[in-house]
């Protein structure tokens, strides 16, 4: 079932990032990558380079560096890893997952930056079922 | 031993012999044991053969059949099933190191399914590890070596139901279950030539196979044609309390009727999509054109469509890397990673761990907005269709993908179609210039599993690519 509020003019509530697009932004869902793009855009011209690549826009690449937020969220995610399994890994290993926390991260930021309300349900919600019904 | 004239019959047309009793299930089995014996280590393309179990089964059905008790299309017919499936006393390794000893005590559902039709196992087919739950880069992360593609042994048959691809362009076996989590069967059919479906989410039940990601594995089958899809599915699907997610009881089973179809049902909705893949190989847009061209010529009516915008390919990912690490937490914390094969899979894991719940939500909660953008498109459409894989197969020395490093190709659309749990089918459509297989591919609304496969039987009923085999010897 499709509620009908969630058409193609919903306005934007929550943009994660950076908070100075969003202030007093509103865009559809419809234009939410136009609006990442310039998300990124702005990004790109404030930050320093952690990492290259990005398409924001739809299929285009474009070059897309992460924020320093974005950046030190990738850096204490790395340093968890090592806090906790540093002596199983190669610095070699290390490198790698820096490259592999980017390119989540990148990810990340545009599921983050899609407009959703307070009452958007998630895909995946809770079946209603009985004992007898799911016993093995 | 039977000849290369009947391995390579379809289903349909096997099932028709043996119901006739003018083909001994034993003889079939025996034939597809010795060949799968004889070229099954050239391509890696069974883990495990089940010859005593196989035999039992076919003598069992021939003995059945005689006596007059026929159980449908599937008995005494061989087949393959991906390493990932549980079969109660035989090695399930998963494709990976750490699980090569494993075995369970149990069948899966879809073999309980199987067996009461009559089946018959021939053996596991090989697979990525893990199904490449946590990543992999090259097609030899498998325990059993990269499967080779059985039109050129010096290319990849794509992943992750790589054996299962090479298992049917082989005629190894007339039939071989795959698993799809984000385009595992429809990249293997495409580039093994092959006809492969991706039932809609819950449509066939997975306990007792191998979880990557909940709410995005499917099972299926991969055949000589479309019409076959339809017959193992009518097996093999239906709804399974045992499988959290498997369609409610209340939704209309799949049936599918005994008697082939002509490929002249309704006149079908075509969406031909314009904007899903980055690139394509040379040729293959030709041939996809060609292949609609045929459909309109047999009465669809094709225009074009575009994939709204959206962040497909990131939810679609990120959706398997938060799912898999908790599939795979054991793993990954125990540090047994380490022994897999890829070395993107012995690290991914950490990587995915450090995924927050309300990251994993926002994914969802994104996912369900998706989903109702892409199931609008089927107002105006039976079916979408666009090619299979971007490109024929490719070679087994291609240097290992990076991921980290290129754009995001957000509309591709195995991404979509499984992140939205559709169904899908893949059929060969053509070749390249190096003679490799091209395919082409129908997706439909989610639990209308019927459209793709009239679409891709409409198709083969008017052309015969998928007659064509590899020569092997």
């Amino acid at each position: 079932m499709v509620d009908a509020r969630i058409q193609y003019a919903r306005p934007c509530l929550s943009v994660t990032q950076p908070p100075d697009n969003r202030r007093g932004k509103r865009f559809s869902r419809r234009e939410f990558s136009q609006q990442a793009a310039i998300t990124a855009a702005a990004v790109l011209s404030a930050a320093p380079a952690l990492a290259a690549g990005s398409d924001f826009g739809g299929q285009a690449d474009a070059s897309f560096k992460l924020s320093p937020d974005q950046g030190q969220e990738v850096e204490a995610k790395l340093g968890n890893i090592v806090r906790k399994y540093g002596d199983r890994l190669t610095q070699e290993q290390r490198q790698h997952l820096r490259r592999i926390l980017t390119y989540n991260e990148r990810m990340l930021a545009a599921v983050r930056a899609f407009p959703l309300q307070n009452g958007d349900s998630p895909a995946s919600v809770l079946k209603v079922s009985r004992a007898e019904e799911g016993k093995r | 031993m039977l000849t290369e004239d009947v391995l390579f019959l379809s289903v349909r047309e096997l099932g028709e012999r043996v119901r006739a009793r003018k083909l001994s299930p034993v003889e079939l089995a025996e034939s597809y044991l010795y060949r799968a014996e004889k070229l099954g280590p050239k391509l890696n393309a069974y883990a495990t053969l089940t010859r005593d179990l196989a035999l039992r089964q076919a003598r069992a059905a021939e003995k059945e059949i005689a006596s007059g008790h026929y159980r449908g299309p599937l008995h005494g017919i061989p087949y393959a099933v991906k390493d990932l499936v549980a079969v109660e006393g035989y090695p399930t390794t998963w494709g990976a190191p750490p699980y090569a000893k494993q075995r369970f005590d149990f069948n899966a559902t879809i073999i309980e399914r199987l067996n009461e039709a009559g089946a018959v196992l021939i053996g596991k087919a090989a697979m990525i590890e893990l199904a490449g739950g946590l990543g992999y880069s090259a097609g030899d992360a498998s325990l059993t070596g990269p499967a080779r593609n059985p039109w050129n042994t010096n290319y990849w048959t794509c992943g992750s139901s790589s054996g299962s691809g090479a298992v049917v362009a082989a005629g190894l076996a007339p039939w071989a279950l795959g698993s799809d989590t984000r385009g595992s069967i429809i990249c293997p059919s495409a580039w093994c030539g092959v006809s492969g479906m991706r039932p809609s989410f819950g449509r066939v039940s997975r306990f007792g196979a191998m979880a990557i990601a909940w709410t995005m594995d499917k099972l299926g089958p991969m055949c000589r044609t479309a019409d076959d899809c339809g017959l193992v599915l009518s097996v093999i699907a239906g709804h399974d309390p045992k499988d959290h997610d498997s369609a409610p009881a209340g939704v209309p089973a799949f049936s599918y009727p005994a008697a082939p179809a002509s490929g002249k049902g309704r006149p079908l909705r075509i969406g031909r999509l314009t904007n899903v893949w980055q690139e394509m190989a040379p040729g293959l847009e030709q041939c996809v054109d060609d292949a609609l061209k045929i459909m309109e010529k047999n009465g669809a009516k094709v225009s074009a469509v575009q994939i709204p915008d959206g962040p497909y390919e990131e939810c679609a990912e990120l959706t398997i890397l938060m799912e898999a690490a908790s599939s795979f937490q054991d793993l990954i914390h125990s540090g047994r990673c380490s022994e897999l094969i890829d070395p993107v899979g012995q690290i991914n894991g950490y990587a995915s761990a450090e995924f927050s719940v309300t990251d994993y939500l926002q994914v969802q909660r994104v996912r369900a907005f998706l989903q109702q953008q892409i199931d609008r498109l089927f107002d105006e459409f039976d079916v979408l269709a666009t090619a299979g894989e971007s490109s024929a197969a490719s070679p087994l020395s291609a240097p290992p993908e990076e991921d980290s490093a290129g754009p995001i190709a957000r509309r591709e659309p195995d991404g979509i179609s499984s992140l939205c749990g559709l169904p899908a089918l893949s059929v060969p459509c053509g070749f390249s210039k190096d003679r490799l297989p091209f395919g082409v591919q129908f997706i439909a609304r989610a639990l209308d599993d019927h459209a793709v496969i009239a679409a891709a039987h409409t198709y083969q009923w008017h052309t015969d690519w998928h007659r064509q085999h590899p020569s092997l010897s």
